[in-house]
């Protein structure tokens, strides 16, 4: 240390002495003196002098005025004491914490010569009201009767001469789970093993009604001996029944792992407690925060995950056991109950939007509401309420910067963004005014983020459940707007747009008939668009927009539906898209939007009509499907043509359509040709960024029409290399994306690719690929899954009957059971209408 | 606990002997006693303090050392000696405290909640001064004891000559005046700068 070397250099007394000596002396005086004093000798006058100096400082310092024990007594004047030595029939020792709802502390209480330790939790008198004390105390029997290992008891209760209201609970000496999990670095099964006994916990309450209401991490403590033990149960209601006033209920949960009812004041359940099981589970696989929009887990846990977290209380887990149950299911590779509906459909793609930059969606979202904000500033003259919204202007544009500072990474930014703009508005709206004006731009704000929240996050699919929320109260908006009368053209294209967005986002979730009501009501609305303002161009796309999102919907329907009006219906709401395409083409002969929009209602009519062949066995291609599809590879072309940076995965893609359409219709050659054009089409973007998956998606279906194409032309070992590219390509999808297990060509591959392996032998093989189906396709519950596994548990059948007779009957009583569930349903599809004969025939064969 | 204990002089004094003796355990015994004593200094600073009104240091100086130094009257030799051992207890009491509650330890006062440590407004780390403290002592040793009488013991400079002149330092009342002077500008040039 350089001070040692310093002053071993120099001799103390010496210093001293001339320290002081100096010291008394004035500025010129001492400059003098030590120039003599400290000849030659630069080490030490810099010594000298830096003392000096510091004399200077220490003289004004407090510090030393004031001796050590004095400034502790100040210490403890500054810290708050106890306010109690005692609490009820307990000693208190200390305080171990505090918070929103009152302070806890540690307290001990002589039980017949050996102590025991409580944590005692004190709400604070000013929030509590006298009447509701007693209740307090009374309720506290409820709680009392909870008893199990992992719930860290209710002791007693009661309050103090002060009429102030005290718990007393088991003290649990732990750190929280998450800090626990952290400090031992344990692995996943041990996290889920943690979660699962919490779960238990849980239930146990529930069957005892009682809600826990705050649980997070910090209510859930282990021990050193790792054992885990819940706290606060039921307090969080009865505190809050104690607490005087509404202002105390927003502080009694935690936000981020309140449900979503929760936050909105409505009625709590033991569905809310299965939501913040869900954000704790998260949080314990992911180790991150659990945001909105988060990021999705790899695997069936996030199937379990969503599941617990949906915004609806009723469609999520029914119980924390069942949540507890599916996260090790999950872990140990059976299938959960949170599934997908119906087989992974290529078209959905069509949907994904560019994401918006972050620069543009603040800029968009500021835009927002400063519109909204100049609407309610005409609106409402009183300068008082003008202030409170500036305020929250204010706040939203620089309340921004200091929040984003300290933000990891900005999709936490993005959503703050999106978050306070909602906000703003719903503080907006919740005026109730009746102003046309006001209504319109807090509904085109509502869209907005609507559109926003839709976005693609990076690699996450964005908040679908939030931009459904929003755009609820957009169309709510603009249904008021239009039901007083006051709707211009311009309304209802709005309103017919979000109808549109909203038709599509239940798409997104898998809810095909809500989707196909929102599609319908969609069209109706611009249909009145376009009857009011003919020749506007905006009506008629809005409204070819919405007939293709009916489309989509009618389509996803046929598939989990599975009757056969679904496929006919399907199939002329793309006629009736297809039509008004080429209407608006006719009209605006080369508007790039309306090309767009074009090709798609081409592939998709060939896609209805496809589907509908197989339904109905007609075998026989519609020569127009060859035509559209033709059609539709010129259309994407010359949109390449003019900007191929945006249009490029689209001709790629108007080329796997040809090969399918070819190959289907028994031209082999061109149906080759078409499929490799597109793969290597897929194969020059997918080459450059390895770890896009979309891509990669692009490939896979690329190397099945090339399948296709190949079968068509009966070139077996080609068509069989090909499809064993096809199931490579998706075991790697499947890996992180559950949903491409089950995808239509996966299943397809594996079918074909059995059949190919009984044909030469390898039983084992094509045994391991019908088994495989079957497990992919178990728990689904859309009608062409259902359907899919009941075709390949007869050819699993098939396959064993030679050599296992006993498996084989069991296979097919499954293949049979499921055609009379479906049957029961109603009419099973011309395509199916032979098969519960003919598995009854082959099952008497065994008999 | 705190308020139920009360220091009876002879107590501490029966401590200090046993722990100057070489009984460690009767630090912890001491630490109680003295953290009561300061509670209630503390409990009296809040009741009198009034805004712009400071507080006199010496006069409360006074008031803690007398409930907890033998009653005067004693022999002086015995109190002299009192007080240079009581310096360093206090030292060492109030370094060790600091170091349990820096540590998140717990403390007689009970564990340290995280998030709820207050800053001193005023005064010094001590365990700064502590560690600057030793070292400095190791060059200038008289001067070293003078800062633990007058700042660990809260002697006045009178009374630090009369425990000096005991345990047979020769020393003026000038001496300890520049003796202190010189470490309290060392040490604040330590602190201040750390190497």
């Amino acid at each position: 240390m350089q001070l040692a070397i310093r002053d071993d250099d120099i001799d103390p007394r010496e210093l001293r002495d001339l320290f002081d000596a100096a010291c008394e002396l004035e500025d010129g005086a001492r400059r003098d003196f030590l120039e003599e004093h400290c000849v030659g000798r630069t080490v030490l006058r810099e010594r000298i002098e830096g003392l000096l100096s510091a004399d200077t400082d220490a003289v004004a310092d407090a510090r030393w005025m004031v001796p050590a024990l004095l400034c502790e007594a100040g210490r403890l004047a500054a810290e708050p004491e106890l306010p109690f030595d005692r609490i009820g029939p307990y000693r208190v020792l200390s305080r171990i914490g505090a918070g929103g709802m009152g302070t806890v502390y540690l307290a001990e209480r002589d039980y017949d010569g050996h102590i025991g330790r409580a944590a005692i939790k004190v709400i604070p008198r000013i929030l509590a009201d006298p009447e509701n004390i007693d209740r307090f105390v009374r309720e506290r029997h409820i709680l009392a009767r909870l008893n199990h290992p992992h719930i860290a008891r209710m002791l007693d209760a009661g309050r103090t001469e002060d009429g102030v209201p005290w718990l007393a609970m088991e003290y649990v000496d732990g750190v929280p789970i998450e800090k626990f999990a952290k400090e031992r670095g344990l692995q996943l099964k041990a996290r889920l093993e943690l979660f699962e006994t919490i779960c238990d916990a849980v239930m146990y309450a529930h069957r005892n009604l009682v809600v826990h209401r705050d649980l997070k991490p910090a209510n859930i403590l282990v021990t050193a001996d790792g054992v885990v033990k819940l706290l606060d149960f039921g307090i969080a209601k009865l505190l809050s029944d104690t607490a005087a006033g509404g202002a105390t209920s927003s502080a009694m949960m935690t936000p981020a792992y309140a449900s979503p009812e929760q936050i909105a004041g409505g009625a709590i359940t033991t569905s809310s407690d299965v939501y913040s099981l869900g954000v704790i589970l998260y949080e314990l696989i992911s180790g991150e925060k659990c945001t909105v929009p988060r990021k999705r887990l790899k695997g069936d846990i996030e199937n379990v995950v969503s599941m617990a977290l949906r915004q609806e209380p009723e469609r999520r887990y029914a119980s924390a056991g069942d949540l507890g149950e599916d996260a090790r299911r999950a872990l140990e590779g059976f299938p959960v109950r949170a599934r997908q509906d119906s087989l992974g459909y290529r078209t959905l793609r069509l949907f994904a939007r560019r994401p918006i930059e972050f620069a543009l969606l603040a800029a968009m979202s500021f835009a927002v509401c400063i519109a909204a904000l100049l609407a309610f500033q005409q609106y409402r003259e009183a300068q008082r309420r003008f202030a409170e919204v500036r305020a929250t202007a204010n706040s939203f544009l620089f309340g921004i910067d200091d929040a984003l500072a300290g933000l990891p990474g900005t999709t936490r930014a993005r959503m703050l963004v999106a978050q306070r703009g909602q906000q703003y508005l719903d503080t907006l709206a919740s005026d109730r005014s009746s102003d046309m004006a006001l209504k319109h731009e807090l509904a085109s704000g509502y869209r907005r983020f609507g559109d926003i929240l839709g976005q693609p996050f990076g690699p996450n699919l964005g908040d679908v459940d939030g931009a459904a929320r929003d755009y609820s109260k957009a169309e709510a908006l603009f249904a008021s707007i239009a039901s007083a009368g006051r709707a211009d053209a311009g309304v209802y294209i709005e309103w017919g747009q979000v109808l549109t967005d909203q038709c599509q986002i239940a798409i997104r979730q898998s809810a095909s008939e809500k989707a196909i009501a929102y599609g319908e009501k969609a069209v109706q609305v611009l249909e009145k668009a376009v009857a009011f303002n003919p020749g506007s161009r905006d009506a008629e796309v809005a409204l070819l927009r919405g007939r293709q999102a009916l489309v989509l919907a009618s389509l996803t329907r046929s598939l989990s539906n599975g009757s056969l009006a679904a496929y006919q219906e399907a199939a002329s709401d793309a006629a009736e898209a297809l039509k008004t395409a080429r209407l608006l083409a006719g009209r605006y002969p080369g508007d790039e939007t309306i090309q767009k929009a074009l090709a798609a209602a081409c592939e998709y009519q060939v896609y209805t009509w496809y589907d509908l062949r197989r339904v109905t066995v007609t075998a026989r291609t519609n020569s127009d499907e060859v035509l559209l599809t033709r059609e539709e590879v010129n259309i994407t072309r010359g949109l390449f043509d003019r900007s191929p940076d945006h249009y490029r995965r689209q001709y790629a893609d108007a080329y796997t359509d040809l090969a399918l359409t070819l190959a289907s219709a028994g031209e082999a050659a061109g149906a080759e040709t078409a499929a490799r054009e597109s793969l290597r089409r897929f194969e020059e973007s997918a080459g450059a960024d390895r770890d896009d998956l979309e891509a990669f998606r692009d490939v896979a279906v690329a190397h099945w029409s090339l399948a296709r194409a190949m079968a068509a032309g009966n070139h077996w070992p080609e068509a069989a290399a090909e499809y064993e590219k096809v199931a490579a390509d998706y075991e790697r999808l499947g890996k992180t994306n559950p949903a491409d297990r089950h995808d239509q060509a996966i299943i397809e591959a594996n079918d074909w690719l059995g059949a190919w392996y009984l044909k030469h032998g390898e039983r084992a093989r094509a045994l391991g690929l019908y088994r495989s189906n079957i497990r992919a396709l178990t728990g689904l519950n859309g009608a062409d899954a259902v359907e899919a596994l009941a075709l390949d548990e007869e050819r699993l059948g098939d396959a064993l009957a030679p050599a296992d007779p006993a498996g084989a009957v069991e296979r097919y009583r499954d293949a049979a059971a499921i055609w009379k569930r479906l049957g029961d349903a109603g009419p099973l599809l011309p395509v199916d209408a032979d098969r519960p004969k003919e598995v009854e025939r082959k099952l008497s064969a065994f008999k | 606990m705190a308020s139920s204990e009360t220091s009876d002089s002879g107590e501490i004094t029966q401590r200090l002997i046993r722990w100057r003796d070489g009984d460690e355990s009767a630090l912890e015994d001491l630490t109680r006693l003295v953290y009561a004593e300061l509670r209630r200094l503390a409990a009296w600073m809040l009741k009198n303090e009034r805004p712009g009104h400071t507080l006199q240091p010496t006069a409360l100086v006074h008031e803690l050392y007398l409930r907890l130094v033998p009653a005067p009257g004693i022999d002086w030799r015995c109190r002299s000696q009192f007080f240079s051992i009581a310096a360093n207890v206090m030292r060492r009491i109030l370094v060790d405290h600091a170091r349990k509650r820096s540590a998140g330890k717990r403390t007689i006062e009970g564990p340290v909640v995280p998030g709820e440590e207050t800053i001193s407004l005023a005064g010094p780390d001590i365990l700064e001064v502590d560690s600057a403290l030793s070292r400095f002592a190791k060059h200038h040793p008289r001067q070293a004891q003078v800062v633990e009488l007058r700042f660990f013991g809260g002697l006045t400079n009178e009374e630090i000559v009369e425990t000096m002149r005991t345990s047979g330092e020769q020393v003026s009342l000038r001496t300890v005046e520049r003796d202190w002077r010189f470490s309290r500008a060392w040490l604040q040039d330590a602190i201040g700068n750390p190497r």
